[in-house]
């Protein structure tokens, strides 16, 4: 072998070996051209400016060594806050924190970047905190583009300065909270001043707190503080907060990270936004399920929670320091940036569902309601891509979460019998996250069909399989249940495939033995993508009118958004089980789509919800939170 | 950062200013490099992290981890081979490593360095075995390593025992070595005995360093040899990663050399993921440059 041939052979074993550990760029079939074809809502849109004129300021400590913002030009000054009993670091990084940023813990300044409406007031007040980050690469100013929109629609925005528990530690979420809750406590002092620009200016019955990665975490943990006497830590820490926090969102949340008294913390009476894009090269799971799945409402009052799946989002550009630096600004290195929307898509995205969040929990803007329930009715406002949903409002009543007990054929209540016929598969098992070994802390049940039969005749089919949840009659009296209600569940396509049935046994040997042999020359078919999913969902009355619609008539229907996070296949593999992240879809299905498909159909007399696997030959879905609700009727039109 | 350049350059100095004495010191193969990154760095690597530093301070062999194997081309067909691993071991480290010379040599007693890269009359050869063990106290990563040496120069061959002892400790950003090499008893020549080349050495090794799409990281060594002669050096890496795992590095190195040593040294390293080719180039006193080549897996 000559030199050159050498040469050539190494130069290409070489390419192969490193052009065969990058991943091509695999993006799911993009539907939303069809999804979001339509714009129901006819009200302003949340994500543009409103009508004020945008006033900013800082306040803060005014001594901030590394903080020009917060040292010269602050409006007006804070008093440092002991947040010691929640933020833990060993003495070295006490030391080398004090170095960096000339304070201690125990002299942890409230700073903070206010945008404001110009007018009198009193207005909404929101406290956003950034998350984990660079120290020294301040993330508080990357709020701005929504200080901006929300000033000008009425709200007063505070991006507060978390910077000095930013880099190493681990043990600082607490404090992330307590400090926000704080922030609020300050801006009470603000607001009873005369002099200080906020006097009388902010509505104190309508507070949201905002938070981002660790922030989003933070915002579960202020949530509890806020209502707590004492931090569950150190009982000899009294809380006195109150606030009437109506609004959270969690922008990519942590979960879990801090646990008071070691607990997953339970999360009441509060209106919910999470959101959270597929492509996060830092929270690479939808953690935020978590507390959307823990938020319980208990108090009658009209609440809701809504979770937003953005795909090819990532962690960082809803914050504009981040940007797409979501492992630091090498992430080019680790991570497939080439399936990211823009920054501007995203924060678009966050300008138009964060504002109209906002809108009708802080505002009270009831028109903004239904684009919670279905993405549909806002098609035009949100960047084309495609986004999987959650909601639940405070009138849903749980008939099967699948978490109650190891029995399948019982639902979650009293009254409520379940039944499969022809399933090929029926379990109930821990929802995944993409993380190896974690988990969403909540139970579904898998479904599983295939209606073709084995054997020669690739035509043959058999009944189509269904599962039914029988619902009793004191049940359906008890929840009053009518017209108005809705059916809910939640529930995604998965990419499993069951073989097909085997066929009712042939007597004659011959015929046997033809069976067996088609079996083997027919494997089970792959899963196809190019097959489209649905199913159809039947209600049932006393008086056995039935009344059907496709699935697909209350929201998207799709198998699992294939994700890529990382550069090289096999880290990606090694990180995560799947190559998506299995996030169920909520249906709202009102009873009067159902009452005008079947004119005779009573819901007030519904004896079962039954899914019918008849419209896909086969496939597998995952199913959790079934239910009824009477919702506030602003949630329900317009449908496109 | 500026403490670690500013001691290197001060060592520096210092080595210059007391140049360098020999004094006769068997066996050779004692005195040689143990790495090949190491080796394009000046040979300076009393704070390194991989597992050829066994040949430099075995008290790094505490977060050391890896196998490699080497070898370094002199001239007149004479031939360095190394081989090494460490490995996590009951809350340390422990480290195995071996080293073959084959060269030719006068009929001196000793081989002096300056004999490396001849073609000489007597055939020789030389073996170093060894294995050691670290693990931190008190903040502190404490080692030592066993040696078994031995020289064959003609019909006449030694073998003999001898022992490293090392201290580290992570500093600034780098790590802080100290260590005492080949404590043992002197070998026998045809004329008498002939000390082991005891050496005490301290050095840094940098962590690394992020510059624009770079990363930089350096290391330096000041050691005493017996016979107090004075040799130092610095180093410094320059490496780019394009992809997770795949990285590569351009490195130099100048010293004040001891005997038989040339002041340069140069090198190069390519990674992929748990792989790493290397190569260096040493100067040599009067004689061609010395060429090494070594694989490591992490």
């Amino acid at each position: 072998m000559s030199r050159a041939a050498w040469v050539g052979a190494l130069a290409a074993l070489g390419t192969a070996a490193l052009s065969g550990c990058t991943q091509s760029l695999k993006l799911s079939p993009d539907d939303s051209p069809t999804v979001l074809a339509h714009q129901a809502i006819t009200a302003p849109d949340p994500g543009e400016p409103g009508p004020y004129r945008v006033r900013y300021l800082t306040y803060g400590s005014g001594t901030d060594k590394r903080r020009a913002a917060f040292r010269d030009s602050v409006a007006f000054r804070t008093k440092a806050v002991d947040a010691s009993p929640f933020v833990k670091m060993s003495p070295e990084q006490a030391r080398d924190r004090k170095d960096t940023w000339g304070f201690d813990i125990k002299h942890s300044p409230l700073n903070g970047r206010v945008w404001y409406p110009d007018g009198p007031g009193p207005f909404p007040l929101v406290v956003i905190a950034h998350g984990n980050h660079d120290p020294t690469d301040y993330s508080d100013p990357g709020y701005q583009y929504l200080g901006e929109l929300l000033a000008s629609r009425g709200f007063i925005l505070v991006s507060i300065d978390e910077n000095y528990i930013n880099g190493s530690l681990r043990g600082e979420n607490a404090g992330r909270a307590w400090i926000m809750l704080e922030h609020l406590a300050a801006w009470k002092a603000f607001t009873d001043s005369a002099g200080n620009p906020f006097f009388h200016k902010v509505d104190w019955s309508e507070i949201g707190i905002m938070g981002h990665s660790r922030g989003g975490g933070a915002v579960s943990h202020a949530v509890q503080f806020n209502r707590l006497a004492r931090f569950p830590d150190d009982a000899n820490v009294t809380f006195d907060f109150h606030f009437n926090i109506r609004a959270v969102v969690a922008i990519a949340p942590v979960d879990g990270q801090y646990k008071p008294a070691g607990q997953f913390e339970p999360i009441e009476n509060v209106n919910f936004l999470v959101i959270h894009g597929s492509h996060d090269g830092d929270v690479s799971e939808f953690m935020g399920l978590r507390p959307y799945e823990r938020l319980r409402f208990t108090d009658g009052q009209p609440w809701f929670k809504s979770a937003w799946y953005v795909y090819r989002a990532n962690h960082g550009q809803w914050n504009t320091v981040w940007n797409n630096h979501d492992n630091g600004p090498r992430s080019g290195n680790r991570l497939d940036l080439r399936a990211l929307l823009t920054p501007a898509e995203q924060r678009q995205f966050g300008k138009v569902v964060i504002g109209g969040f906002l809108e009708a929990t802080l505002h009270h803007r009831s028109e903004y309601l239904p684009m919670f329930r279905d993405q549909r009715t806002i098609g035009h406002w949100l960047p084309k891509t495609m986004y999987i949903t959650r909601f639940q409002e405070s009138s849903f009543h749980l008939l099967a979460d699948y978490d109650e007990d190891v029995d399948v054929t019982t639902g979650s209540v009293p009254g409520v019998t379940l039944r499969g016929d022809s399933l090929a598969t029926w379990h109930e098992a821990p929802l995944p996250l993409r993380f190896k070994n974690d988990e969403q802390n909540t139970n579904a049940v898998w479904l599983g069909w295939n209606n073709r039969i084995a054997g020669a005749d690739t035509a043959a089919r058999g009944k189509p399989a269904s599962y039914t949840l029988a619902l009793s009659d004191s049940l359906v009296a008890a929840l009053h249940v009518g017209d108005t209600s809705s059916v809910m569940l939640s529930l995604a396509p998965t990419r499993a495939m069951p073989k097909p049935r085997t066929p009712a046994r042939d007597s004659s040997a011959v015929g046997a033995g033809r069976a067996r042999k088609a079996d083997r020359a027919k494997p089970p078919a792959v899963h196809d993508d190019s097959v489209p999913m649905d199913l159809t969902v039947e209600l049932v009355d006393a008086d056995g009118h039935v009344a059907r619609l496709p699935l697909s008539t209350f929201g998207p229907v799709r198998r699992p958004l294939e994700t890529h996070v990382l550069r090289r296949a096999d880290r990606e593999a090694e990180a995560f089980r799947e190559p998506y992240e299995l996030v169920l879809q909520t249906y709202p299905m009102p009873m009067t789509a159902f009452m005008k498909a079947a004119p005779g159909f009573e819901p007030a007399r519904l004896r079962a919800i039954r899914l019918v696997f008849d419209r896909t030959p086969s496939g597998t879905v995952v199913m959790d939170d079934v239910g009824l609700a009477n919702m506030n009727p602003a949630f329900l039109p317009p449908t496109p | 950062m500026h403490h670690r350049w500013l001691i290197s350059a001060l060592l520096a100095a210092t080595a210059a200013a007391a140049g360098a004495q020999e004094y006769p010191l068997a066996p050779l193969i004692a005195r040689l490099p143990g790495g090949t990154r190491a080796l394009a760095m000046a040979n300076a690597d009393a704070g390194g992290r991989e597992d050829d530093v066994i040949f430099y301070n075995p008290a790094q062999l505490a977060v050391a981890r890896g196998t490699s194997a080497s070898a370094e081309f002199y001239t007149g067909a004479n031939l360095l081979a190394t081989l090494s691993t460490a490995m996590s071991v009951g809350g340390g480290g422990l480290g195995i490593g071996v080293q073959s010379l084959t060269f030719s040599s006068d009929a001196a007693p000793f081989a002096n360095p300056d004999a490396l890269g001849t073609s000489s009359l007597l055939p020789a050869s030389g073996l170093l075995l060894t294995a050691g063990y670290a693990r931190s106290v008190f903040g502190l990563r404490v080692g030592a390593a066993a040696k078994l040496l031995q020289q064959e120069i003609g019909a006449a061959r030694d073998t003999r025992a001898a022992l490293d002892l090392g201290l580290a400790r992570d500093l600034w950003r780098g790590t802080a070595g100290l260590s005492v090499q080949n404590i043992g008893p002197a070998f026998r020549t045809v004329t008498g005995r002939v000390s082991q080349p005891e050496r005490a050495n301290l050095g840094f090794s940098s962590g690394r360093y992020e510059a624009g799409p770079f990363d930089l990281s350096g290391a330096a060594t000041a050691s005493v040899l017996r016979g107090r002669s004075f040799v130092a050096g610095a180093g410094g890496e320059m490496s780019y990663s394009w992809l997770e795992g795949y990285a590569i590095a351009a490195r130099a190195g100048v010293r004040r050399a001891a005997e038989g040593e040339g002041p340069w040294t140069a090198g190069f390293g390519i990674s992929a993921d748990r792989f790493s080719l290397d190569y260096a180039f040493e100067t040599r006193d009067n004689r061609p440059g010395a060429h090494r080549i070594g694989v490591r897996i992490r």
